[in-house]
């Protein structure tokens, strides 16, 4: 099967500077993708060139083998949907659906009123995320989970077929980053969607990932499955001794902690 | 029971739903506003004397005819068109700039339209254009090239990113800039202060059918493009990072919402000259009332601009009638206690 995200050569970053330099990666449809690294290492860059947000500074990505420079705006959106770490609407207040339902604009183009089909795709991804009974609720009025599942159910609207979510277990309870993460599961397994993520706690990584790509001083140092990428052979050089790297209890990949420096 | 697939469309009908019931209301009280400016004045008319001399009664006072249909309605019309495009106009910027104190002379329109104007008036330039006289048509150029001014600022100072704090930060200096302009005129030329005074506070004192006739198309067709833009605003309004990956082209949208902006700015300082605070404060309000869905929004905000211009140009007649005083004054004298009260219920929250 074709690679649903395709990545070769890739060097990206801002005008004056350069951030990651010739990141080659192959994404199949249904899996999780994790972007780990150090703060600075160009996770969220590498999140946003993919998204369309920062032109690549070389190299091709392609989507089912065709190469995402030749799909316009509109046509990108409707396959690749971003969900941002910052939140700034969450200041204006949208009612749920109205923040929900510009998810469709790519589909539905900025000015046509939505379909009952849009409507149904708006209603179907509230009720996946769970927010269906907050659809009149202001977005200011949210708990912080709420916020970051409402964005989740707008890119859901985008019927992408790649997902890129930056940080999305940020600043959540445990309960609402378990919830959040199995919802992430669930659409890649269920739904075959595409999904690259960034994590900043190691310790979840092996729980949602199926594959991890470690970043590190401008370049992509590692692909691979959590137990080979989640080791202290490839985590100590790029994040320093302080971590602990252990089998998680009950099976499944490695637990990352990290150490307090002084400790036994 | 109705399947799940139902009720979801439901909630996501009612949750998107335009508020007609509210707008009913408002335009319901816009009307009664704009019978009581037509009745309220130097004589006092009552509902029924409003109503033969607008339809042009044979048996009515023909005085009456003529101060209803000659002076007040002209004014009272002009106050409703200006009002609610200072709100729309508000209330986009607000959105582009996600900044709760834009206005919509945000970004240097009032301080080129009151160059222009001081221009205009020390150089006693007689040139007009297009129903415009020489001093409205010296406003809008100054409003419209102290804009494109800012614009080309912002474009040169920054990176794409940082391109609505570029444009902020470049129509500050540039406001300060030109008004210090407008203050040395004033200054050099020994100008009369009080008529340039009543011009930068704004006034719709003898105001006729001409200003409504060359103004209503401009106003019009600026407020229609900004509600077209009310989806892309939505998702303006949530960052350049969120729209752009909803696949909207942000600078051309940016500048569109700009150019409809500004028009209807341009078209209402030159028609009444630069009247504050109610495209601060009009949004704000809708925005309370019916949420920052701008297809909600920039109609509430309309009417509910046009609701506080035409009674603030009520007080403006009548305070020290005979005397009229700029209607600036009023809206300021309204709207500060007005958004004092909004900022304490809000509880210091950002919209």
């Amino acid at each position: 099967m074709n690679a649903a995200l395709s990545v070769r050569g890739l060097a990206c970053g801002y005008a004056d500077r350069r951030v990651l330099t010739d990141v080659s990666l192959d994404l199949r449809a249904g899996e999780v993708l994790a972007l780990i690294g150090p703060n600075g290492s160009g996770k969220t860059t590498l999140l946003h060139t993919l998204a369309g947000l920062l032109p690549p500074q070389a190299g091709e990505m392609a989507w089912d083998g065709r190469s995402l420079d030749g799909l316009g705006r509109r046509e990108r959106a409707c396959v690749l949907a971003l969900s941002p770490q910052r939140a700034e609407e969450a200041a204006w207040p949208l009612t749920v659906a109205e923040a929900v339902a510009l998810g469709r604009a790519p589909h539905r183009g900025w000015f046509r009123p939505l379909t009952a089909e849009d409507e149904d795709v708006v209603g179907r991804s509230m009720r996946r995320l769970g927010v269906a009974t907050l659809a009149e609720r202001l977005l200011p009025g949210l708990s912080g989970g709420e916020l970051r599942r409402v964005l989740l159910a707008r890119a859901l609207a985008q019927e992408p077929r790649v997902l890129l979510l930056d940080e999305p277990a940020s600043y959540l309870d445990l309960h609402y980053q378990a919830e959040l993460l199995g919802i992430v599961r669930s659409l890649a397994v269920e739904d075959g969607v595409a999904v690259v993520l960034t994590l900043h706690d190691l310790a979840l990584v092996a729980a949602v990932a199926d594959r991890v790509a470690l970043l590190a001083d401008g370049r992509l140092r590692a692909v691979g499955e959590p137990g080979a990428i989640l080791s202290a052979e490839h985590l100590v050089p790029v994040f320093g001794p302080h971590l602990e790297v252990l089998p998680h209890p009950r099976g499944g990949g490695p637990l990352v902690l990290p150490r307090l420096p002084g400790s036994p | 029971m109705t399947p799940p697939q139902q009720t979801d469309r439901e909630r996501v009908r009612r949750g998107a739903r335009p508020p007609w019931r509210g707008l009913l209301i408002l335009t319901g009280i816009l009307g009664v506003s704009v019978w009581a400016s037509l009745s309220v004045g130097s004589r006092w008319l009552g509902p029924l004397d409003v109503w033969r001399a607008l339809v042009g009664d044979a048996e009515s006072d023909a005085l009456v005819r003529v101060i209803v249909w000659e002076l007040r309605f002209p004014r009272t019309l002009l106050a409703v068109l200006v009002g609610a495009a200072l709100a729309m106009a508000g209330a986009s910027f607000q959105a582009l700039f996600r900044n709760a104190l834009a206005d919509p002379y945000v970004i240097g329109a009032s301080s080129g339209a009151a160059l222009g104007a001081t221009l205009a008036m020390t150089l006693g330039w007689s040139v007009g254009l297009a129903g415009f006289g020489p001093l409205p048509l010296a406003a809008f150029l100054g409003a419209l090239g102290a804009v494109l001014i800012t614009l080309l600022l912002a474009e040169s100072a920054g990176a794409e990113s940082g391109s609505v704090t570029s444009l902020l930060l470049a129509g500050t200096a540039l406001g300060a800039m030109l008004s210090a302009a407008v203050s040395f005129l004033l200054v050099w030329r020994d100008q009369p202060w009080f008529q340039v005074f009543n011009w930068l506070l704004g006034s719709f004192s003898g105001r006729t059918w001409v200003q409504v006739a060359v103004g209503w198309p401009y106003l019009a067709v600026s407020a229609l493009a900004l509600w077209f833009a009310s989806r892309p605003l939505d998702a303006l309004a949530g960052g350049d990072a969120v729209a752009r990956s909803l696949g909207l082209a942000v600078r051309p949208a940016r500048l569109a919402v700009i150019a409809a902006a500004t028009l209807a700015v341009a078209v209402a300082v030159a028609v009444s000259g630069i009247i504050g605070f109610v495209g601060l404060i009009a949004p704000h309000a809708a925005r309370r009332l019916f949420g920052a869905g701008h297809r909600r929004l920039l109609p509430a905000s309309g009417l509910l601009g046009a609701i506080l211009l035409v009674w603030a140009d009520v007080g403006a007649r009548t305070v020290l009638a005979p005397v009229e005083i700029p209607v600036g004054i009023v809206t300021a004298l309204i709207g500060g206690p007005f958004f004092l009260v909004l900022l304490r219920r809000r509880g210091g929250r950002i919209a």
